[in-house]
């Protein structure tokens, strides 16, 4: 009776809805061409780097060479001084690799290439691209697909998670997971937490009646903002670059309560955690999900959930890596 | 939103007549849904003319045409939260006066119609911007609970306890006159 009359309700308002919707007044439509317009205008700000990288590489060529003749001096000298032989190449190596480094951090930007505008596909990284199969539990991890820097990093995340952050997230969960009140324990961005731009950080908080933190919104450094807007379950995340109007580089969702943000010099964590059920577990519905524009709604990738052999279920604490510089964005979880 | 896959396909290819169709007949649609969600008209106008430039620029990407209504409807989305999130910044609070004053048509029964539209304004005002979008899109769209999940970026599970949650919150609000 009672999702008969739940039926009838739904049925009668989506009748007045479409009568109101029906009455809306729509405002002269403004003609496409401030679209393209704004599209345009938009894209030139947003492209210095394409657009002097010529000259750029030029100078940083002839730093470079500036930089080798004194250096390789001694290198050539070496060949006939054998027992001294590796000081200055070293020291070569080292000053040749920092001109290379401010090469490729001078070069453009892959957010924003020149011709096709950057759109949300970057944030994600094609290795660890969807997924869009459940987790069965059995398949093998092919470690060879991974690559050594991927497995470095998630090594050290996960070494991370194995230690201070396993502490903190205890001090945080011990707080918030019965009632996810982010409001206490080791919730809000960690003010403790140093990184790019400390001295530039802006941080706003901002809370539900119930002092449940709401939207986070925090000026990384001079180019890099992030919005952080905290669900129950899952948090949605925006970074845009402040350098060009706000434009946004990244964007997409993850599931699971919000804990805390750590910004680094070139990324920014955050950490969420996800309680996972018996029934949960016993449905194999418990892997992580997220979603952006390009990939829909998806599942964390297997290889990069770190589950363990004895606990049957528990809770996740998932890691969101964002690269700065780029938006892409890498979920890491592990089941604890 | 029904829009001609001829003309997604031309627009990503940088066909801007292509493009001026689709914006045209997508103009109201997408409209309504930034008025439903953000409340001001105003505010809804910049929100939509926000999108359509980030159509524009990333329809050259587009995978599939077919998924033009909810990738547009997804880019929507997440820009009106932004903006409901920078009006609360600026303003305090954020108000649904343009809806609320949205006029009803002359009818034999305007004097009820006008009541019933005043209530339904209301009613959708004390929603949050979230329930609204997946009211919005459910009712008026007709897009399925996982359709709406990949437009407004979360789990499938999440929008269908949110739909039920908001019918009932609707109910609460409604209730009187839509079970009398």
């Amino acid at each position: 009776m009672a999702e008969h009359d739940e039926k009838l309700f739904e049925h009668e308002f989506a009748e007045k809805l479409r009568k109101f919707d029906d009455n809306i007044i729509i405002p002269e439509i403004p003609d496409a061409q401030s679209i393209f317009d704004r599209a345009e205008s938009e894209k030139a700000k947003v492209i210095p780097f394409k657009k002097y990288s010529r000259y750029i590489a030029a100078a940083a060529a002839v730093v470079l060479i500036c930089v080798s003749i004194p250096l390789l001096s001694p290198a050539l000298s070496a060949e006939m001084a054998p027992q001294e032989p590796m000081e200055a190449p070293k020291s070569f190596n080292n000053m040749a690799d920092a001109v290379s480094d401010t090469v490729v951090a001078e070069e453009p930007c892959e957010a924003f290439p020149e011709e096709e505008n950057f759109y949300l596909e970057n944030s994600i990284t094609e290795s660890e691209n969807p997924v869009n199969e459940p987790f069965d539990g059995t398949a093998e991890k092919d470690a060879e697909s991974v690559s050594k820097t991927e497995n470095a990093l998630e090594e050290m995340l996960f070494e991370f998670f194995n230690s201070t952050v396993s502490d903190e997230l205890k001090d945080s969960s011990a707080a918030s997971s019965s009632d996810a009140n982010p409001s206490t324990g080791g919730s809000g961005t960690n003010p403790e937490v140093g990184g790019a731009g400390d001295s530039e950080r802006d941080l706003k908080l901002e809370y539900r009646e119930n002092g449940e933190l709401s939207l986070l919104y925090e000026k990384i450094n001079k180019k890099r903002s992030i919005e952080i807007v905290v669900e129950e379950d899952s948090a949605s995340v925006m970074l845009f670059d402040t350098s060009a109007g706000d434009e946004v580089i990244s964007a997409f969702w993850v599931e699971g309560a919000y804990q805390f943000t750590q910004p680094g010099e070139e990324s920014y964590v955050i950490y969420l955690s996800k309680k996972i059920t018996e029934e949960d577990f016993e449905s194999k519905n418990y892997i992580p999900m997220a979603g952006d524009q390009v990939n829909g709604t998806y599942f964390v990738s297997d290889e990069n959930i770190s589950l363990p052999r004895k606990v049957r279920y528990g809770e996740y604490f998932i890691i969101v890596e964002i690269d700065l510089k780029t938006g892409d964005y890498k979920i890491y979880a592990n089941l604890r | 939103m029904k829009v001609d896959n001829e003309l997604v396909i031309k627009a990503s290819k940088g066909d801007r007549n292509a493009f001026s169709d689709i914006y045209h007949s997508c103009y109201k649609d997408l409209y309504k849904f930034a008025l439903y969600t953000i409340g001001d008209s105003e505010n809804a106008s910049d929100v939509v003319a926000d999108t359509f430039v980030e159509i524009w620029k990333g329809i050259g990407k587009l995978r599939d045409a077919d998924s033009f209504s909810s990738w547009a409807f997804r880019i929507l989305s997440v820009r009106c939260k932004k903006e409901i999130s920078n009006i609360i910044k600026r303003r305090g609070e954020y108000n649904f006066d343009d809806l609320i004053e949205t006029p009803l048509p002359g009818s034999e029964n305007m004097e009820e119609d006008i009541a019933e539209g005043a209530s339904l304004a209301s009613a959708l005002s004390k929603l949050e911007g979230e329930e609204r979008m997946i009211v919005v899109l459910s009712v008026l769209h007709g897009y399925t609970n996982k359709e709406i999940a990949e437009m407004i970026g979360k789990p499938q599970g999440t929008v269908s306890s949110k739909l039920h949650r908001t019918y009932a919150k609707l109910r609460e609000m409604l209730g009187g006159e839509n079970n009398g």
